[in-house]
């Protein structure tokens, strides 16, 4: 071993171990520093990305247009029942595929004979097919209109919804033929209804609707517009009374 | 033995857009609303009761599951411990069982298809497969 100048050995053997050992654990420390303030970086920047997906994801669906007024006036072209000069106009799009839409049908026309309301209200229909999910709606769509040429729009709506479950789960082929079983019974003109029924301006005319009800920010049927505002029925459990209730306070408001 | 990166990066991608996804759709219960997917079963099953747990929507359970799962992916990152991936395993495995349930209920009884529902289900299904696997071989 080294021999070293005294002055400068005032450590013995044990206290340089000591020494090194303290030196050992600073290291340590300073090591265990950086590691904590990475896991610390870390976390927050989960917390970061979770919060900021979660406000990415708020804010989209604040973005999204709600169904709030109606875009296209009533006019010439709807269908309409009811007095025209009536205080309150309905507006239903509606899809003649849609099971709720048929449940919905005997409803309304409870809920428009009421004394409170009959003669008070005016029912528009207006087509929405959901044409992705329901493969006989738009046909549907386009009987109606094509027996409304012969002022048979309300005749041939009202066979069609009773008679859904019977042609909801046949072939469009044989929907077909039961639709026009049902205008040939009504007394339409068999030639000028097949004709109509698969003409481009009856096409058009339920398309025009289907576009005037997206444009209102319409998702779904039945979506109900109490004159001109969109009435959340579905968001209520009580479904009809909230219809119902709509039309009621409305017919109060425009004596 | 370690989570192979790739599996890692799959994880996390999957458990942002199911937390993503999750909170959207939470977002338009809360504002009353349905997304406009046009054509497609949104309203049908958003609205459906198969849609809500009580007074909450399934959304809501789906961003906690998604939430817990990104929390176990880090705390995997920080300590890197087997448990974490067993725990991420077992949770995937109850999120699996409910999503092959949402999917048979959209299927079989509302007839009805949203798409932002299937596609949590496509996310759970990637992690489960990836959960498996980690589980075989940790």
């Amino acid at each position: 071993m080294h021999q070293l100048d005294p002055a400068l050995e005032p450590m013995t053997r044990k206290e340089r171990r000591e020494l090194r050992r303290l030196q050992r654990r600073d290291e340590g420390a300073i090591h265990q520093h950086t590691k904590t303030a990475k896991r610390l970086l870390m976390w927050s920047i989960a917390a970061l990305v979770l919060v900021l997906v979660g406000w990415l994801a708020w804010r989209a669906a604040q973005r999204m247009p709600v169904a709030g007024a109606l875009s296209v006036p009533v006019g010439e072209a709807d269908n309409v029942r009811g007095p025209s000069d009536a205080p309150v106009t309905l507006v239903e799009y509606s899809d003649f595929q849609c099971p709720a839409c048929a449940t919905f049908h005997p409803i309304i026309a409870q809920i428009l004979s009421e004394p409170s309301i009959a003669g008070n209200v005016r029912f528009v229909y207006r087509h929405f097919p959901l044409t992705n999910i329901h493969n006989k709606a738009m046909l549907a769509a386009q009987a109606t209109q094509a027996a409304a040429v012969q002022g048979k729009f309300w005749e041939v709506h009202d066979k069609i919804f009773e008679s859904q479950p019977e042609w909801s789960t046949k072939s469009v082929a044989d929907a077909r033929t039961q639709f026009l079983a049902l205008a040939l019974e009504l007394g339409l003109d068999r030639e000028r209804w097949e004709r109509d029924l698969d003409s481009d301006a009856i096409r058009g005319r339920v398309e025009a609707d289907l576009e005037s009800g997206t444009s209102a920010a319409v998702t779904g049927t039945p979506s109900f517009f109490v004159n001109g505002v969109f009435v959340d029925v579905f968001s209520s459990t009580d479904v009809v009374g909230a219809l119902r209730d709509t039309l009621i306070s409305a017919v109060n408001a425009n004596p | 033995m370690r989570i192979p990166k790739w599996a890692l990066i799959i994880l996390f991608i999957a458990a942002l857009v199911g937390f993503a996804d999750s909170s959207y759709l939470t977002a338009e219960h809360v504002r009353g609303a349905v997304p406009p997917c046009t054509g497609a079963g949104c309203d049908t099953v958003l609205t459906s009761t198969y849609a809500n747990v009580g007074p909450l929507p399934l959304a809501a359970f789906g961003m906690v599951y998604y939430g817990a799962l990104l929390v176990l992916l880090i705390a995997y990152l920080d300590v890197g411990s087997r448990r974490i991936v067993h725990a991420f395993a077992w949770i995937v495995s109850i999120g699996m069982l409910l999503s092959l349930y949402f999917v048979v209920v959209q299927l079989f009884i509302l007839h009805a298809i949203c798409p932002y529902c299937m596609a949590s289900a496509a996310v759970t299904t990637v992690m489960f497969g990836i959960a498996i696997y980690l589980v075989r071989k940790c």
